[in-house]
């Protein structure tokens, strides 16, 4: 559990060190992703000896296009950090799982508990006040 | 030089977009195909390595030796967070335990190094802010 905050938060860490280093945004998402994907495919067919290619086929159709998605993310995050900082960065981009528990919410009727209902009334107010911040040392 | 016009618009479509792409777990596990997880990882970071590589078409010839061993750690740093937080919960550590611990301690880290390491300055509403961010998120990992 432990290192999995670490890696998470060395991630944030490593965007704004990239960001210091004036390295590409375009290449620092480009390289990020392959390694990535050159990383799950040895532990697919290595660790677990089975091969991404065979089997559903829905499972591709799934994770390609929201795999699209993450990936213009990273790169308007790498590029946006130029133009703020990565206190306040960092945060907002974590924010965003407000969309996928608004989605579940919407599209399969998940139940709104209290604590998801304040959380999300919350978020919105967090990114204001980032916002705020933002625009106050603009 | 810094845009703050620049940096609304890119964070919102970091945020749009970044709040997207998890979305895709929610479908597979839906769909009844929740044991195809590792398969969905790697089609997963395939479109992004697609949309990446894409976009960098015209750049590889000059890709530098920090951006080429920055962006392999990052992956590294991706992949493992994934990874760990699913081996916690593999090994019964309850997931209202793991998710407030991984979502908002990385949180505390990555602000704490902008502070201390890299001199950012944060404001009050920026304190607010982050401290209202990290409590909603805890709250909305543990709902």
């Amino acid at each position: 559990m432990f290192l999995g905050l670490l890696s998470f938060g060395l991630l944030g860490v490593f965007h704004k060190l990239a960001d210091v280093k004036e390295a590409s945004p375009k290449a620092i998402t480009a390289v990020l992703y392959l390694a990535s994907l050159a990383f799950v495919l040895i532990a697919l067919t290595v660790i677990q000896k089975e091969t991404p290619f065979a089997g559903d086929g829905r499972v591709l159709a799934i994770g390609l296009p929201f795999g699209l998605f993450a990936g213009v993310a990273i790169l308007a995050f790498q590029a946006g950090i130029r133009h703020g900082d990565i206190t306040t960065s960092w945060l907002v981009i974590n924010l965003s799982s407000a969309i996928p528990t608004v989605a579940s919410i919407v599209i399969y009727k998940e139940a709104v508990t209290p604590t998801k209902a304040i959380a999300l009334i919350l978020i919105p107010i967090a990114i204001l006040l980032l916002w705020k911040e933002r625009e106050s040392h603009a | 030089m810094r845009d703050a016009a620049a940096w609304s618009k890119l964070m919102s479509i970091a945020f749009v977009c970044n709040g997207l792409g998890p979305f895709g777990l929610k479908i597979l596990n839906a769909t009844g195909l929740s044991a195809q997880q590792s398969k969905y990882l790697f089609w997963w970071y395939a479109g992004g390595a697609l949309f990446a590589a894409g976009a960098f078409a015209k750049g590889w010839a000059h890709l530098c030796a920090k951006e080429l061993a920055l962006g392999a750690a990052m992956g590294l740093c991706s992949l493992g967070g994934q990874s760990f937080t699913g081996l916690s919960l593999a090994h019964g550590v309850p997931g209202h335990i793991v998710f407030p611990v991984t979502t908002g301690g990385s949180l505390f880290l990555v602000a704490a190094a902008g502070i201390v390491f890299f001199k950012e300055r944060v404001g009050p509403y920026g304190l607010a802010g982050i401290c209202l961010g990290i409590c909603s998120l805890v709250l909305l990992s543990i709902s």
